[in-house]
């Protein structure tokens, strides 16, 4: 199946077209775009004629996949382009301005320029809709925040749930799976921890947005509710100007000064970077303990996203300083996932679509 | 070692707790309040005031603190004829500048002035209480002793948020952890009760109180880190107040109502929590009290408990991760010490971490200090009372023979 991977951003628009079963994409490029309906369809049109020059007719495109973002308690799992899809997304518009409105965009167009392609959208939320209340309840009244909905998701959620069927699968090969206890760590420039038992997320260290948890390129991470208002009181700080500080000056470009990636973090680990790796190597100790206590034990840790590789030394202080602190006789094993997440996207959305197609030609014949 | 009759302070914005202790033998010679302190309430203001087996209740208006260390003093030289040799304070935030016990003179004086602001709520009547002392009493030794300064060995790699330099160091950004003295209190008393030498001892501390709460992360005796942060505001859910919260929610509460910093402070100190969680009551106990195993629960009362209990476990596995190798898990304060339900859900299915409950000695406890572990339990789970008045006698005790 030709399928064409499209994820929206705040500016841009990334593509990916996947001919067939083949490993790479033959196109890839990223569309700058301002946030209105001109560019977006100027951007998809130009993209489908791309693809048609460059691949031939033959590569036409049959499948989308849309990788979006936040997609609240209305979409728990995949689900294909309709009316109905674009009337739940506008219910999101409260909780998720920003993201939510440039999606639809995206999704108007898309239906303009390739009404005939059915499109999959996969939402990094869905998993955890799983999460138990306990852990997605925040201890403020809704009433008094008054910001919608209030609770906790996680926001890698589609390489967080492949990593542990990947898991799940090597182990199924020489061992029982029962009650499999997975501590996944995705490292992409927002990181973020869950710990997932029998499949299920019950932690997260992201909260209704990822700004909460572990630091970013650069984003604060956790941080005291009290210091926001202070930075209002004796900084004379507005929102916009503290949302420029905690999501774009922070994380490991506020701890370092510099503007730096993991990449370069785990390179400088013991040198240049060191106070910054032991900040963030903390931080994600604290919620591999936090896991391990919800979860009764952990089974396996699993390093995921574009840093996973990279970050395996990471992961391997983690695995020798848990196995220490832990009442086992299994050391806790570290494994890495090391697919891209747009290929991640790509094998969902198609498994998704033919499953939807067999159900739909099922009940059919069932009707006749 | 000479002996001293300290009185220790323990400083509220209306309210002023005091205890006279002798050290070094610990006994407590008298107690008591002076409560609704300043302008006029609904009811008067009075002492009630506690010396060997007698307590009694005296009216007396109190106007500010000046006025009630002036009638405490006058309540305990009536009561018992004892005059304290020396007086110990209690103050909540001693920001970066003060992080061990420290005697009083008119520099540390001036100094204190600097940190009013750090706890805007506890801080200004703790250092008027001083100058008061000062003025009335300039023969008597004073020494102040700050809940932060247990905190002050935090690491910076585990104190620092992941803000900008600058700005962590113009603003003292950092976690300052609070309940210091008492956790540094129990710790010893578990340490001792071990037999292990406090230098070597590895501990999580759970100050579980009926307002505030925080645990404490402790290798080699020392603090590593604290559940509260920056302000009492941070970990875990308090009777009024949120504990942690994504920074994107005061943040968009600012936007929507731009000129109320102020009563978002409100909204996150004074109306979350326990209480915004169960729409009762801002007492976790009250809240356990609706759940019983026989009758049918609101399903309000037992989301709240849930989210209670889970991020309190949650930081317990954190920081029992942290610290390596736990020697023990130390409950204490008003919830850690009274319900053994709340211990039993803490603790169970703990083994990985190498601890176990038994549960039947946590149902049953009735003395502390005591050891609710089970005999093959690596890491003992103790329960110890805390004696935050105690632990302020002690130190000033150790200044002043110093």
């Amino acid at each position: 199946m030709n399928i064409l991977v499209l994820k929206p951003e705040i500016s841009s628009l990334e593509i990916r077209y996947f001919k067939h079963e083949e490993q790479c994409p033959a196109l890839t490029k990223k569309v700058t775009m301002a946030r209105d309906t001109d560019s977006i369809l100027s951007g998809l049109s130009k993209t489908n004629e791309q693809i048609l020059h460059t691949c031939g007719e033959s590569a036409g495109i049959e499948l989308i996949a849309v990788h979006a973002t936040y997609g609240g308690t209305e979409f728990k799992s995949p689900e294909i382009l309709s009316q109905n899809t674009l009337k739940k997304l506008e219910k999101l518009l409260i909780h998720a301005p920003l993201h939510t409105s440039i999606l639809l965009e995206l999704l108007k167009c898309i239906q303009k320029v390739f009404p005939q392609v059915p499109s999959v959208l996969l939402f990094e939320t869905a998993f955890f809709n799983k999460l138990p209340p306990r852990e997605y309840t925040y201890a403020i009244d809704e009433e008094n925040g008054s910001t919608g909905l209030l609770r906790r998701f996680g926001f890698h959620g589609i390489l967080h749930e492949a990593a542990y069927q990947d898991t799940l699968t090597r182990r199924m090969q020489y061992q029982h799976t029962n009650n499999l206890r997975v501590l996944s760590l995705c490292l992409e420039p927002q990181p973020e921890l869950t710990a997932v038992y029998n499949g299920h997320p019950l932690t997260i260290t992201s909260g209704s947005t990822p700004l909460e948890g572990l630091p970013g390129h650069t984003t604060c991470g956790e941080l005291d509710p009290g210091i926001i208002v202070d930075l209002v009181q004796e900084k004379g700080l507005g929102p916009e100007q503290i949302n420029e500080l905690l999501c774009r000056q922070s994380g490991l470009k506020g701890l370092t000064g510099e503007h730096i990636t993991f990449n370069n973090l785990f390179a400088a680990a013991d040198g240049r970077h060191r106070f910054a790796y032991k900040h963030f190597f903390h931080r994600v100790l604290l919620a591999c303990g936090a896991g391990i206590a919800a979860m009764g034990g952990a089974d396996y840790l699993v390093l995921s996203g574009r840093y996973a590789e990279p970050g395996r030394n990471l992961g391997l202080r983690l695995q020798a300083r848990l196995t220490h602190s832990l009442n086992t006789h299994e050391p806790i094993a570290l494994s890495t996932f090391s697919t891209p997440v747009e290929y991640v996207i790509r094998t969902l959305a198609r498994r998704f679509y033919i499953s939807q197609k067999q159900s739909r030609n099922c009940r059919e014949l069932l009707a006749t | 070692m000479t002996d001293m009759n300290i009185l220790v302070f323990n400083c509220g914005s209306s309210s002023l707790k005091y205890r006279l202790i002798n050290l070094p033998s610990e006994r407590e010679i008298a107690a008591g309040e002076a409560q609704r302190i300043g302008p006029p309430t609904s009811r008067p203001s009075a002492i009630v005031h506690k010396c060997d087996d007698t307590e009694y209740s005296r009216e007396i208006s109190m106007r500010d603190h000046a006025t009630a260390y002036k009638e405490v003093i006058n309540e305990l030289t009536t009561s018992s004829g004892i005059k304290p040799d020396a007086i110990g304070h209690r103050l909540v935030h001693g920001g970066t500048r003060f992080i061990t016990p420290t005697r009083i003179n008119d520099s540390t004086l001036g100094e204190l002035e600097k940190i009013r602001g750090l706890a805007p709520i506890h801080n200004p009547p703790a250092i008027d209480l001083i100058r008061a002392c000062t003025e009335q009493s300039p023969g008597i030794p004073q020494v102040a002793v700050f809940d932060t300064a247990y905190h002050s060995t935090i690491p910076d790699y585990a104190g620092e948020y992941a803000l900008p330099q600058n700005l962590r160091k113009e603003m003292g950004y950092r976690k300052y952890g609070f309940h210091g003295t008492s956790h540094r209190f129990v710790v010893e008393e578990a340490a001792n009760y071990l037999g292990i030498p406090i230098s070597k001892f590895n501990a999580v501390s759970c100050h579980l109180g009926s307002g505030g709460a925080s645990l404490c992360a402790v290798v080699n005796g020392e603090s590593l880190d604290n559940s509260m942060g920056y302000s009492p505001l941070q970990g875990l859910v308090m009777s009024t107040r949120s504990g942690d919260l994504d920074p994107a929610i005061p943040l968009r509460m600012l936007s929507m109502n731009p000129a109320t910093p102020t009563r978002i402070t409100d909204i996150l100190n004074r109306r979350s929590g326990v209480l915004a969680l169960s729409g009762l009551s801002s007492d976790i106990r009250d809240i356990f009290t609706g759940i019983t195993p026989n009758r049918r629960a609101n399903p309000r009362l037992q989301k709240t408990t849930g989210v209670y209990l889970w991020r309190t476990r949650k930081y317990l596995g954190a920081y029992l991760a942290a610290v390596q190798d736990p020697h023990a898990v130390v409950f204490t304060d008003t919830i850690g010490e009274t319900m053994p339900g709340v211990r039993l859900a803490l603790c169970s299915d703990m083994n990985v971490f190498g601890m176990e409950i038994d549960s039947a000695a946590n149902e049953t406890l009735r003395i502390l200090p005591a050891d609710i572990a089970t005999p093959g339990s690596r890491v003992r789970i103790l329960v110890i009372r805390t004696n935050e008045e105690l632990a302020i006698a002690r130190q000033s005790f150790e200044i002043f023979n110093n």
